[in-house]
């Protein structure tokens, strides 16, 4: 699966929301999608309504049986466009004879073509290639907490098709000069007096309500499917890692430090898979029904989609493997339940009851052993999140500042290697207001670089002061707040503080904050 | 007098602190309510209070009034309110034999206008028309209107049924939003003790609120706010905000040059709550949101995926660079 290459924004949905990305997909793609649907079913049904003219009824009985064909051709273009590459018309002629004969088209004629969840059980049969037990398998996992929705998709979809087809006949009937609403004239098929011309307008207000509603329909069911798959198999956290391992690998060549970030990131990113794996295998079910078509189901754009046996071979082969799991019949020598009551019977109560104590205490120790697991399980996480930011700075990640950070610059040049010696001078300029700038942004500097906090672009004085608060010594925070105050009466009322306590600040600023480690 | 000096602004804040004190005897918790409906008063502005019943909206109001010894009239606004039963009208005195105008109860210092959105439009229309202009045109005649003049209307949000939410541009005249939260378990239980020990029926104490000031200190104070200092950094920050709202692909419709004004006055009685005659860039931050979330239009899109005006403008906050160095 090259999910690095998916065109949606993958994150948790509602699948009342997941129907709605299949509408958003129809606006994205509409063009292929229409391009597609044009050339195929509305090209059929003209064909099939010139050799059949004399039985309009007919033809909209076949074309609209037919329609499970067209609707593979849909989802093909939608499948593909997912991943960025939607097919061309020739592409999608290429690909008729595959999705005629490897798409389980022959059940979705006959016993299947009733089926309520149609547009969502497609890809399981298109694009998994799934067949049998395997697919109803499949099936029956991805429709655990979405087939109502994919029901009430059909239902829904169904009863437009209708209001359109009657809309659009209802429109042409009122326009058409005669005794307006009473005419039923256009409304004669029911009663078997309509004539030839209004069949054919009939089939043709059909095929517009089916050209408006069924791309919506296959593209809702297919991003039903796609909601489930991504919240079955972290789709969208596998995208994450993989945007984190290239943010790392970009920051990568500027510094060594985020290189190893980054590649501890694709290290989790690699160990993802089989941490899944493990957690799959030890529910087999999962990893039968949910792992293969992981792969498989790649649309693998923009080659011509891969014949369904093909598929099928490589998801057997994936099953196959023991990393997804099998079956292992185990056989072992089980005491009766009978002999173990004998047994118990014929032990002297005295040892009965050192047993019966015995299992209170094992039963006891065990409890006491899983809280005291827990409880240092939580303890260790509550340390590390605290202590977050030492391990930033032994990993190397703050060593190397960035050169500006919100506005301020922050390359070695721009600030001078003894920064109260610098206050000092300017203080002796009659510069209180640089001097206090000196100080305030050294220190900003000396945070970021030795206490790893982070500042945000948008931050003021009062957020610096408060991001600080609990990471730095009290007397250091202390400080800075005092200084934080003499540069805002300073920078904003004009108002500099007087020259000892501008040089008293200075004189205490090396006590809280070091110079910068480039400088040192 | 173009600054103020320390002994001013000492002796400004210490009556604000007074004022404040004396609010928090009967409304417990909910400080920065307090804080940003004093800083409204400051501004000579009006405030929108929006919460679920039963959060205090209406005795803040009654006991921001008892305050000062100013003049305080409440409208209860319900779907038949006429606008001559807010700003008055003329009848015709048999006695007399001449019409005999009859000011309505927004000639006031203090005007409480409670679920303001449950009257219709031109209703509401009567009363900003007063909040904007600070005067009354009764029978071809206009009256000004008492001085301090300042509207709090409240809405509630969650009872949508037969009201009327007021428009973009309606809103706009309102300084600040105020939104009203639940308190915390801590304030409500001791909310709950002090309105129910030794006290019978529901009464919420406005009667322990004593008269502080007069009119004319409230216009005092006023007038210190606007002598508050912004420095031309603050004043672009303020600004940047403003127009950054315009630009966010979360808003359909950002808040437009009164907000950037409503954003400085505010912040200028921010300050002087604070005990500073100067504005710093942390007061508009404090400030934005409610002078802000009324003035922007959240777009359909960050609707659907679950943004709120507060949320947007927060991030919006953090993004926009605070002046440097």
């Amino acid at each position: 699966m090259q999910l690095d290459r998916i065109e949606l924004n993958l994150r948790r949905r509602h699948p009342w929301e997941a129907i709605d990305l299949g509408l958003v997909m129809l606006r994205q793609w509409h063009k292929p999608v229409y391009l597609a649907w044009l050339s195929t079913f509305i090209a059929f049904a003209a064909l099939t309504s010139a050799v059949l003219w004399q039985w309009p009824m007919l033809v909209m009985f076949i074309v609209w049986w037919l329609k499970p064909l067209f609707d593979r051709i849909l989802l093909k273009v939608f499948a593909e466009a997912t991943f960025g590459a939607p097919p061309s018309i020739r592409d999608v002629w290429r690909a008729l004879p595959g999705l005629i004969g490897h798409t389980g088209l022959f059940s979705a004629l006959t016993f299947r073509r009733f089926n309520p969840h149609r547009s969502f059980d497609l890809p399981i049969w298109q694009l998994e290639g799934q067949r049998g037990k395997g697919a109803r398998n499949r099936r029956r996992v991805l429709s655990r907490k979405t087939a109502g929705y994919a029901f009430w998709l059909t239902f829904v979809c169904t009863h437009f098709i209708v209001i359109f087809e009657f809309g659009l006949v209802g429109l042409v009937s009122f326009l058409t000069p005669g005794d307006g609403i009473d005419d039923p004239s256009l409304f004669g098929m029911f009663f078997g007096d309509a004539e030839l011309w209004q069949l054919h307008l009939f089939n043709v207000a059909w095929l517009v309500a089916e050209t408006i509603v069924e791309p919506f329909y296959i593209a809702a069911g297919f991003s039903l499917y796609i909601n489930r798959r991504s919240d079955l198999e972290g789709w969208d956290i596998e995208v994450a890692f993989r945007r984190m391992a290239a943010q790392h690998a970009h920051r990568g060549e500027f510094s060594t430090a985020p290189r190893r970030a980054g590649a501890i990131s694709l290290l989790i990113l690699a160990c993802l898979p089989a941490l899944l794996t493990i957690t799959l295998a030890s529910t087999p079910a999962m990893a039968q029904e949910a792992s293969p078509p992981a792969i498989s189901a790649s649309p693998a754009p923009p080659s011509p989609q891969p014949p369904s046996g093909r598929i099928k071979k490589t998801a057997e082969t994936i099953v196959a493997d023991p990393v997804f799991g099998r079956e292992v019949e185990e056989l072992s020598w089980q005491p009766k339940k009978k002999e173990n009551k004998e047994t118990s019977e014929a032990m002297p109560p005295w040892i009965e009851r050192l047993a019966k104590v015995a299992d209170w205490l094992a039963f006891g120790l065990r409890g006491i052993v899983y809280a005291a697991l827990a409880v240092g399980a939580v303890a260790l996480m509550l340390l590390l999140y605290r202590n977050r930011h030492r391990f930033v700075r032994t990993g190397g990640v703050s060593n190397k500042a960035p050169s500006t950070l919100f506005g301020l610059d922050l390359r070695p040049d721009a600030l001078p290697d003894n920064i109260p010696a610098a206050a000092h001078a300017e203080l002796d300029a009659g510069r209180v207001t640089a001097a206090l700038s000196l100080l305030y942004r050294g220190a900003l500097v000396s945070l970021i670089e030795h206490h790893g906090i982070e500042f945000a672009e948008g931050d003021t004085e009062g957020n610096c002061l408060s991001r600080v608060k609990g990471r730095i010594a009290p007397n250091a925070v202390q400080y800075f707040g005092e200084l934080l105050d003499a540069w805002t009466h300073a920078a904003y009322a004009a108002e500099p503080p007087a020259k000892n306590t501008a040089s008293d600040l200075c004189q205490r600023w090396a006590t809280h904050f070091s110079e910068r480690k480039s400088a040192a | 007098m173009n600054t103020l000096n320390e002994e001013q602004t000492t002796k400004a804040t210490s009556l604000l602190n007074a004022l404040r004190a004396e609010l928090r005897k009967v409304i417990i918790g909910q400080s920065a309510v307090v804080d940003e409906v004093l800083i409204g008063l400051l501004a000579e502005a009006h405030v929108l209070l929006e919460g679920v019943p039963g959060l205090g909206k209406t005795l803040l109001v009654k006991a921001l009034a008892k305050t000062f010894s100013g003049q305080f009239a409440r409208i209860q606004f319900t779907p038949d309110l006429m606008p001559s039963d807010v700003i008055g009208h003329s009848i015709f005195d048999l006695a007399s034999n001449t019409f005999v105008t009859r000011r309505g109860p927004v000639f006031t210092n203090l005007l409480l206008a409670d679920e303001i959105n449950r009257a219709p439009a031109k209703t509401q229309s009567a009363l900003l028309e007063a909040m904007q202009e600070y005067q009354v045109t009764l029978e071809g005649t206009a009256c000004p209107l008492p001085k301090p003049f300042m509207v709090l209307a409240t809405q509630n949000p969650i009872e949508q049924e037969g009201t009327y939410p007021l428009p973009e541009a309606q809103l706009d005249r309102f300084l600040l939003k105020i939104r009203i939260d639940y308190p915390d378990a801590r304030e409500e239980a001791a909310l709950t003790r002090s309105v129910t020990e030794r006290n019978t029926g529901a009464d919420l104490g406005v009667d322990r609120i004593s008269t502080l000031i007069g009119p004319k200190h409230v216009e005092s104070l006023q007038m210190a706010a606007a002598l508050v200092d912004v420095d031309e950094r603050v004043l672009d920050y303020a600004v940047k905000i403003v127009r950054a709202t315009r630009e966010n692909n979360g808003f359909s419709i950002g808040a437009g040059p009164r907000g950037s004004i409503a954003l400085v006055r505010a912040a200028r009685g921010a300050a002087l709550l604070q005990g500073r005659a100067f504005v710093t860039p942390d007061d508009i931050k404090r400030i934005a949101l409610p002078a802000l979330r009324h003035r922007v239009t959240i777009s359909p899109d960050a609707e659907i995926e679950g943004f709120t005006n507060d949320a947007l403008l927060t991030s919006l906050l953090d993004s926009v660079p605070a002046p440097r160095l």
